[in-house]
């Protein structure tokens, strides 16, 4: 089952797991901005529609990471 | 727990807000003053505690930001039943789903939306949040003719928040002028948060 969905938004997969933030830094080129700092409470979707960022691909590398060194 | 004071000068976005969130999540906290060094992190931990129900205030301290949140607390944490009657200085959220007003005629409907929006401003300091969803987004792009009317009510300190999929859904995103892009789970936060609702479809 997916932990992530693009109704999430910035802030709550950064919550959900604190090893997302590297994701959304690798995307930071692509959109031309800061993520963390200037959509940290848009939804997914929104980010991906507003910045031009590939949405599944996105939502895939967030799942690749979600529990990564958590027990 | 009362008061707090949190130091988070040196660090980026979005720790500010997430150690932000980790005090407020620890217990019931009435008022908290968050230091930060630069301007997102002034933003997000303003917005992230004004979407909390929190007042904000934000006070230049040479090069940084403290930004204070204080709420009244909660009748539960007070030890207080609630009573019958609604507290004075109720926050009042208008959630508009259209760019017309009314059925029958479109030009009348689309007429009584502007002078709506532009009386909304008697409700005085009530009027806490404005939702713009579906059509209602179109209120809030270029060319609109409340545009004037709504930055006039989000400088007087009204929450604007625009939809962000209807935005994308009339390919507007670009052109919007004013209140912040928001999601739905913010929108039925926000009127969690609201005394009352009064919705315009």
């Amino acid at each position: 089952m997916n932990r992530i969905n693009p109704d999430m938004t910035v802030l709550d997969v950064i919550c959900q797991s604190r090893q997302t933030e590297e994701v959304f830094r690798k995307y930071d080129a692509a959109a031309g901005v800061c993520l963390c700092c200037q959509a940290l409470f848009d939804s997914l979707a929104d980010v991906a529609g507003k910045y031009g960022l590939d949405l599944e691909r996105l939502l895939a590398d967030l799942e690749g990471v979600v529990g990564k060194g958590e027990t | 727990m009362a008061e707090i004071e949190l130091d988070c000068r040196g660090l980026a976005c979005p720790n500010p807000v997430i150690k932000t969130k980790e005090v407020i999540d620890a217990g019931s906290v009435e008022k908290l003053t968050v230091l930060v060094d630069n301007a997102a992190a002034r933003e997000n931990v303003g917005r992230f505690l004004q979407r909390l129900g929190y007042e904000v205030l934000v006070a230049e301290q040479g090069d940084d930001f403290a930004v204070t949140g204080q709420r009244e607390p909660t009748l539960a944490s007070a030890g207080l039943a609630p009573g019958p009657e609604p507290a004075p200085g109720q926050k009042i959220l208008v959630l508009i789903g259209t760019d017309r007003l009314g059925t029958g005629d479109d030009n009348l409907g689309r007429n009584l939306l502007v002078n709506f929006i532009g009386t909304l401003k008697e409700m005085g300091q009530e009027l806490w949040c404005l939702v713009l969803v579906n059509a209602g987004v179109k209120l809030a792009v270029t060319g609109s003719e409340v545009l004037a009317n709504l930055q006039e009510l989000e400088k007087s300190g009204v929450m604007v928040l625009v939809c962000g999929t209807c935005l994308n859904h009339f390919n507007l995103l670009e052109q919007k002028q004013v209140g912040e892009t928001t999601n739905m789970l913010d929108i039925v936060t926000h009127m969690q948060l609201a005394d009352k609702v009064i919705p315009l479809t």
